[in-house]
């Protein structure tokens, strides 16, 4: 059921991505007004997926590597929702929705459903404020890798005087102040992700700090450096960019080569 | 054709005269309330409006004469002092439906010298405020008028007519908010006091900037540029110290060299700590050097630049006019229609005053009647004649209306006539 659900809600996140693409210019009106209508019930019928998942695993959705990445997908489509309302962000549109649906097409090839048993500490009360603080943090740095790649787009356009286009795309400030606003609050959820980690660790017998751990706390370590970088020396513009893409980069090699070297899942 | 007249538009602009004719036209707004009285009292038109602006000098008029426009003309050329086949030759003259889609291209701004330009539209208003406090308009132009400028600002709103850069200071203003996104707030230096520095300089105040230092080696020149744009004038030595502070800057001198190069420039940046710095290079020799560019932080553009902008913006605005364009032809048909029926309102008028009157009538022969029954059935009386009365006048209504909007003045006459003011008792 629920990869029906899924498959449905690629096909509003496509649809709005072809409006997206075809930009306002010459379009009948009806059509202009079919974009934020297609997102929202893509997102509406993605959420009923993951409830749908959740309630037949009996678990909250972030239990397998499949459940986790369409959890994410969800999450990076939220948070398109609420940057695209600044000034010509909608056109990031054309970056975060076809990740959205690739995140679903990559949830649907891995696991969605545990083999074996469920760890038996995911209903305590601190796995579900970690895993969703964690989550809020890699949404916020996804986005930020959007933001980066379109601040580095833009930036060359304008070095380069490739002017044609380009007011359909948001200003170098803007994508700037909305990346560090991105990397922050990334930060902090991660950090409290960590942090309700640590405790919900303390509580399960046995638990140890495995690989993905961490990565992430690595992740999180470098992002720190890039904010205090952009405090302190003014790395501002295309060098927070381009922490932000070496991070995230680096973040998803990482959790992905260290789920296919070690063949297990982090909980 | 309408009952009340024919609509007309009479007069010259930069598509019909040269600007030595124009400007023998061109009226104040001291002049219009004469011109507008004149028109009126020697019988030349019934309502009229006046729009004298440096590309156009254009009568819009409710006419009763047989030859509609001609008389306008006449009075016109004779304002030139030369009232001759050639001077006449400048006019030009739309009736009808033509002319309210004429004036409806005036509005929209697709007459104009540069297509999609936003003054139009209050030059258009103010012509209608004059002749409203000259007591010139009517109905009909009461109403065309304000149609007008209704379908202004629709054009406007519906396309992108008005939006793309054209100018170079519009175009400067649009890269600047490619970087800048609102230039509300923000700082700008001028370096160089020249034509092209102040129109630059006034477009970006007028897209938000709030502050605007200018420097020139020659400082009372720097001044003078300050106190017209309203900016501050600065040193020219103490240019490093305000690029370190200023957002947007602007070079435009005479310099056989360029004023700022990497070398000069890269501390700045660095003071900067990196925060983006739009650099305009109005200048040929170029002041900018160009490798300044390739500094972190920094965007250079040039005059080639801007005036790729600029006619990027001038293509698409004519793009924009086709859509435009339909959309006045559409508006312009429907609202010469409405005028039409406008002649209807006195019949109308007098055919439900009459129906009025009779019922009224009726109802006082039938008082002692009616004083026997309770305030609720009296009502019900009231409310029972009224709809009695409306339904039949329905169909002659609609006749009357369709007799205005077909032209049929003759008929609407006769209509009329069948329902004398006073009714006999």
């Amino acid at each position: 059921m629920h990869k029906i659900l899924f498959i449905l809600a690629q096909l509003f996140y496509l649809i709005a991505f072809v409006d997206s693409l075809l930009g306002n210019e010459h379009k009948p009106s009806w059509l202009e007004r079919v974009r934020l209508p297609s997102i929202w019930l893509g997102a509406g019928v993605h959420l009923l997926g993951l409830v749908v998942l959740g309630l037949q695993s009996q678990a909250f959705p972030v239990h397998t590597p499949g459940a986790s990445i369409a959890s994410l997908g969800l999450l990076v489509v939220l948070g398109h929702l609420m940057v695209r309302r600044g000034p010509r962000m909608e056109s990031l549109g054309t970056f975060f929705l076809p990740l959205a649906v690739v995140l679903l097409v990559v949830a649907q090839v891995l696991p969605t459903s545990v083999a074996g048993t469920v760890n038996t500490g995911l209903g305590m009360i601190w796995f579900p404020i970690h895993a969703s603080m964690v989550f809020l943090g890699l949404m916020a740095f996804t986005l930020s890798f959007g933001v980066s790649f379109y601040y580095l787009v833009v930036r060359s356009r304008l070095k380069r005087k490739q002017l044609e286009g380009l007011e359909r795309l948001p200003s170098l400030v803007g994508l700037d102040r909305l990346n560090v606003r991105l990397m922050l609050f990334g930060f902090v959820s991660l950090a409290l992700g960590i942090g309700s980690g640590g405790v919900w660790a303390s509580s399960v017998k046995g638990a140890t700090l495995d690989i993905t751990g961490w990565v992430t706390i690595a992740a999180w370590i470098w992002y720190g450096i890039a904010l205090q970088f952009r405090l302190v020396a003014g790395w501002r513009g295309r060098l927070a960019a381009l922490a932000s893409v070496v991070g995230f980069v680096g973040l998803v090699g990482a959790l992905v080569g260290v789920n296919v070297l070690f063949d297990g899942w982090h909980a | 054709m309408i009952r009340q007249g024919e609509i007309v538009a009479v007069g010259l602009n930069h598509h019909t005269a040269p600007v030595e004719f124009r400007e023998r036209l061109a009226m104040d707004s001291l002049q219009l309330p004469v011109h507008l009285s004149a028109l009126l009292d020697q019988g030349l038109a019934e309502e009229s409006v006046i729009l004298s602006t440096c590309n156009r000098v254009e009568v819009y008029a409710l006419v009763r004469d047989s030859d509609p426009g001609r008389g306008i003309v006449s009075y016109m050329a004779g304002l030139q002092g030369v009232n001759d086949k050639k001077s006449r030759s400048h006019f030009f003259c739309h009736e009808g439906e033509a002319a309210v889609a004429h004036l409806f291209r005036v509005a929209s701004s697709l007459d104009s010298l540069v297509l999609g330009e936003p003054q139009i539209l209050g030059q258009l208003k103010g012509a209608y405020f004059a002749a409203q406090e000259a007591q010139a308009v009517g109905l009909v132009l009461r109403r065309l008028m304000r149609q007008a400028i209704s379908v202004g600002k629709r054009v406007r709103t519906v396309t992108r007519i008005g939006q793309e850069p054209v100018s170079v200071g519009t175009a400067g203003v649009a890269l600047a908010r490619q970087v800048f996104g609102n230039l509300d707030g923000r700082t700008a230096l001028v370096v160089g006091a020249g034509e092209i520095s102040e129109l630059v300089s006034k477009a970006l105040i007028g897209a938000g900037v709030e502050e605007l230092v200018v420097a020139n080696r020659t400082f009372e020149n720097a001044q003078a540029l300050a106190a017209r744009v309203g900016g501050i004038a600065v040193p020219y030595e103490q240019l490093s110290r305000y690029l370190a502070q200023v957002d947007v800057a602007i070079a435009s001198t005479a310099s056989q060299r360029p004023i700022l190069t990497r070398k000069e420039l890269q501390p700045v940046i660095r003071a900067r700590r990196y925060k983006p710095l739009f650099l305009l290079d109005l200048s040929v020799p170029r002041n900018i050097a160009a490798d300044v560019n390739d500094l972190e932080g920094a965007f250079v553009f040039n005059i080639d630049d801007l005036g790729e902008v600029a006619s990027r913006g001038r293509q698409r605005r004519e793009a924009e006019a086709v859509e435009a364009e339909n959309l006045v032809v559409c508006e312009a048909e429907r609202t010469y229609r409405g005028l039409g029926q406008l002649s209807a309102a006195p019949v109308i008028s007098s055919m439900t005053q009459r129906a009025e009157a009779v019922r009224q009538m009726e109802m006082d022969r039938s008082r002692m009647v009616l004083e026997t029954l309770d305030s609720e059935q009296r009502a019900a009386v009231e409310a029972m004649t009224r709809s009695m009365f409306k339904r039949f006048l329905h169909d002659p209504i609609l006749h009357a209306r369709n007799l205005a909007e077909s032209g049929d003045g003759q008929s609407l006459d006769l209509l009329g006539d069948a329902f004398p003011e006073a009714p006999e008792e």
